[in-house]
């Protein structure tokens, strides 16, 4: 009984109703893939366009080149040494953080990793609108055409009276409730899969994308998990519809929802969740950074100018004078370096005198724990406002989780590598490169003359490996799980639901 | 017709739909109201920290040059994107000029990852859903009860007077659900003690209201349109929320593709790293590779710009582009004005490097004067004082002004007058459409 149904509701939603041709079938078929279709392409072509103009820029092995390039080792020191990621090619389905997106870090050991920003002048233009790519399509389009397949199911044949009709042939009401779920969601499905085949095609054909065996996965999730996160509004079209008398009522009331869930709820939770657990702004973290910067530092090696007495500035200034080196303003003291900077570090390094050199030595040595003193209290006030940030970004996740809409882009950008763990993954990767690569200036310095070419040939490597698709999922289990709860209860919400109606 | 007016608005103002539509109205535009009143309050603190965030042994003093957009709490815009607290060129070395003070990863990133929920945001999204929702079924629901058919049936009434009296009623009942909502965050923008409103913000946001509803009443026509071709309500209703998907969600956003694709700029990093090229490059003076490096600037932001005229030309296919231009030009947060803020950080920045440079070159030529006669073994006694050497770049940056002046508000105008043609032009093709259409309607 269930397959008649269900054949009969897929007949009635492709080629048309009781009253009239159906429309939904081929509006959606056609809208869906052309959506989507364009958008790829455009985003593909976009994609090529970006790979061409960045392929130098971008290259795996330039932090080595550039390594190698420097003068002399002092300059390793100072950088730059750039690392970079390759554009994640499935930018063409999920934009996610766009041009927020670090590709390109520089690490410089004596200050840390800066990530590139985008220049200054940009088309702002672009920023007003949001960019639409296979994620957005879906979240908005899709989730809406699936609902217009089920909004009537129950309530359009209440009104036509057809479903009394058929209830009194002794069907049990939940292979009515079945029957027309499955073929509704077999409409829906044929409506919607060529459109993923289209996509699908447009980046197999592409030779700029070139996915490997592997590199499929992620694609093959995100398509699945579309289809996941679409149920969650055709079965909630089915609740809506078993709950109320007319179509008219039903596509309203979903209507609301669906507003509710997909325009209001992720856009509102960031600026809620900062309402919650207010963060101070960045800036003003930097601000205070700063002064720490200034004062401190300034007040530290006052400290260390006392715990050396005067004979360390004076021995310097006496060398420097003779040989005809203009000494430094006492102000220009550089705590970093331990010393004034560029001149007298090029004096000590090929001076042959002994004073000279332990008197530097000794003078690092104090200026090193001021500095550490620094840089710890640094840490701290940073370290503070990162874990206040987690913790208001967990809160917005959490009131966000609220909508299926969030679960799927947060699964989708991650999957894509374009998206928070991405991101994430990527400041880690470059993290961990900055230790290995200051322990190893540590050592050409300790090792090697300033003044020699820097010899790079056991230099730490840096590689960025996207994860695979198995962590990333396993990292955002928690909406994997929210996708299924949402797709159960809306079904089962209908199930019980029809099982009460009135049929009348 | 009157009549007509008058039942279309009672109908309406007593119904179920309308009660939940004013209270969606009031909740969605307060709190919008209330969490962009916090985030323009935020933005005001990193403008005062401008100074604060001042001068370091390493000479980093970063600046930002524009307050905060009072009016950006009813139209987000770019505020936040002209509101960075940006490097200039003696600050920070290793950063480019407008280089932001804080690096993307100690920003909260859900905030871009969706559009603020501003109250433009609420009009162009919510309230353009809501107007179909009201103007569905006003033809064909009429029909469906076989009520259209007994109003005509008398003869008294024609079909004229019937679709201008369901126009007027229709649109004026929706008008009465979104009232509340306006007055009170017109209230809530006039007492406010963060806000600082003056004469003519008044006007601008007068406008951008008479824009809300020239944008609303775009979305009302459809509907009535839709329910002018229609027979049932359901069908109408299908139908119109697939235009409004392809017109609001889609329309805008290929645009920006298809503008992308036909204007190409060059990647930004790539820009960057053009630059860092011609800084490699050996120039004579330092003004000579200034004058390179703004050459190259200036052929970017040519790009940029034809760029973003043919976006604004692409997405006008939309009202709701037209709409989100107007009204962000008016609140002084739209594409113009942010063109016009860095045009004039970077015209700052040239001026300093000009002074900078002619003072410099000034006190050289006045030092080699010293230093000759000096060595030409005068009295060493009747040798004035060496020249004063010229103060430093904070100085430099003090005596050049920043001329970034908001627009006005006839100049706001002079950008969006299309935008302004473009929703009055929707609103009477979408009218005669429905217009024309009903008359032709069969109402059995």
């Amino acid at each position: 009984m269930i397959l008649t149904i269900a054949k009969k509701q897929l007949v009635d939603n492709i080629v048309g109703t009781r009253h009239a041709v159906s429309l939904r079938f081929p509006i959606a078929l056609v809208l869906c893939s052309s959506l989507m279709v364009f958008s790829t392409y455009m985003l593909i072509e976009d994609y090529a366009h970006q790979v061409s103009d960045l392929t130098d820029f971008l290259r795996p092995d330039g932090y080595r080149e550039a390594a190698a390039g420097h003068w002399d080792t002092a300059r390793l020191a100072e950088g730059p040494t750039p690392v970079t990621r390759h554009i994640p090619a499935l930018k063409v389905l999920c934009i996610g953080l766009g041009d927020d997106m670090s590709l390109i870090a520089t690490i410089r050991p004596f200050v840390g990793a800066i990530y590139k920003q985008k220049s200054f002048i940009t088309n702002t233009a672009l920023d007003l609108f949001p960019a639409i790519d296979f994620v957005l399509i879906v979240n908005i389009v899709v989730s809406l055409l699936a609902m217009t397949f089920t909004y009537d199911a129950i309530s359009g044949e209440k009104q036509d009276g057809t479903l009394r009709l058929l209830l009194a042939n002794a069907v049990p009401r939940h292979q009515v409730l079945l029957g027309k779920w499955l073929g509704s969601y077999i409409c829906f499905l044929l409506s919607y899969i060529p459109s993923l085949i289209g996509v699908a095609l447009l980046i197999l054909l592409n030779p700029m994308i070139a996915l490997t065996g592997s590199e499929w996965w992620p694609v093959i999730l995100i398509f699945a998990l579309s289809i996941v996160y679409t149920t969650v509004f055709f079965s909630l079209g089915l609740l809506v519809s078993s709950r109320t008398r007319d179509p008219k009522t039903s596509l309203l009331t979903l209507l609301a929802i669906w507003t509710f869930l997909a325009l209001i709820i992720p856009n509102f939770s960031p600026y809620l969740a900062a309402e919650v657990h207010p963060a101070r702004t960045p800036y003003e973290i930097e601000a205070e950074l700063n002064s720490i910067g200034f004062e401190e530092t300034q007040e530290a090696w006052e400290r260390v100018r006392d715990s050396m007495g005067e004979a360390l500035e004076d021995r310097l200034r006496e060398i420097m004078v003779s040989r005809n080196l203009k000494p430094a303003p006492a102000g220009s003291w550089n705590l970093s370096y331990g010393t004034w900077s560029d001149g007298v570090r090029m004096l000590i390094s090929d001076t042959s005198d002994e004073e000279a050199r332990a008197l530097q030595l000794a003078s690092s040595r104090s200026a090193r724990t001021e500095l550490q003193n620094v840089t710890s209290r640094n840490s701290e006030v940073k370290h503070d406002y990162m874990k206040r940030l987690r913790k208001q970004m967990f809160i917005s996740k959490a009131i966000s989780s609220l909508s299926p809409v969030t679960s799927f882009t947060y699964l989708a950008t991650d999957l894509a590598h374009t998206g928070l763990q991405g991101e994430q993954h990527f400041r880690r990767t470059v993290d961990i490169f900055k230790n290995q690569f200051v322990a190893y200036v540590g050592e050409k310095l300790a090792s090697q003359k300033f003044v020699d070419r820097p010899d790079v040939s056991n230099m730490p490597s840096f590689r960025y490996e996207p994860r695979a698709a198995v962590t990333v999922a396993n990292d955002d289990l928690i909406h994997l799980l929210l996708l299924a709860l949402f797709n159960v209860v809306f079904f089962m919400g209908a199930y019980l639901s029809f099982l009460r109606y009135d049929v009348r | 017709m009157r009549l007509i007016v008058w039942k279309e608005t009672l109908e309406n103002i007593i119904s179920y739909r309308n009660l939940i539509t004013t209270g969606l109205c009031v909740i969605l535009f307060l709190s919008s109201a209330f969490i962009m009143t916090r985030d323009y309050q935020n933005r005001q603190v990193n403008y005062s920290l401008r100074d604060a965030m001042g001068q370091t042994r390493t000479g980093m003093r970063p600046k930002i040059a524009k307050p905060p957009a009072s009016l950006s709490i009813l139209a987000r815009g770019l505020d936040a994107n002209m509101g960075r607290l940006i490097f200039i060129w003696w600050s920070q070395p290793r950063k480019e000029v407008g280089a932001d003070v804080v690096d993307p990863g100690e920003r909260n990133p859900l905030f871009s990852l969706f559009a603020a929920p501003d109250s433009v945001y609420i009009v162009k999204i919510v309230m353009s859903i809501l107007a179909l929702f009201f103007a569905f079924d006003s033809i064909c629901g009429e029909k469906e009860r076989g009520t259209l058919r007994m109003m005509l049936a008398s003869g008294r009434t024609s079909r004229s007077s019937v679709i201008l009296g369901k126009w007027l009623g229709g649109y004026l009942s929706f008008l009465i659900c979104f009232l509340p909502a306006l007055l009170m965050v017109l209230i809530w923008m006039a007492v406010h003690p963060a806000m600082d409103i003056k004469g003519e913000d008044w006007a601008r946001i007068g406008f951008i209201v008479l824009f809300s509803l020239a944008y609303i009443s775009i979305f009302f026509l459809l509907g009535l349109f839709a329910s002018t071709l229609t027979h049932r309500g359901a069908t109408s209703l299908l139908i119109i929320l697939l235009l409004w998907v392809v017109w609001v969600i889609g329309a805008p956003n290929l645009g920006v593709l298809l503008a992308k694709r036909l204007s190409p700029v060059p990647e930004s990093l790539a820009f960057m790293s053009e630059k860092g090229a011609i800084g490699q490059r050996r120039f004579d003076s330092q003004m000579d590779s200034f004058e390179a490096y703004w050459q190259a600037d200036d052929r970017y932001i040519a790009k940029v710009n034809q760029q973003a005229d043919l976006v604004q030309k692409l997405t006008r296919l939309s009202p709701l582009a037209s709409y989100v231009y107007a009204s962000t030009a008016l609140a002084r947060t739209g594409v113009a004005e942010s063109q016009r803020y860095q045009r004039a950080v970077i015209d700052w920045d040239r001026n300093i490097r000009r002074t900078a440079d002619r003072q410099m070159r000034e006190y050289r030529k006045q030092m080699e004067e010293y230093n000759s006669r000096l060595e030409s073994g005068l009295h060493a006694g009747s040798i004035s004082a060496p020249p004063e050497r010229p103060k430093g770049a904070y100085e430099w940056a003090e005596e050049v002004p920043f001329d970034y002046k908001e627009t006005r508000l006839s100049e706001a105008f002079g950008t969006i007058w299309t935008d302004v043609f473009l929703l009055l032009g929707f609103n009477v093709v979408l009218f005669m459409a429905a217009y024309l259409s009903f008359l032709r309607y069969d109402i059995r």
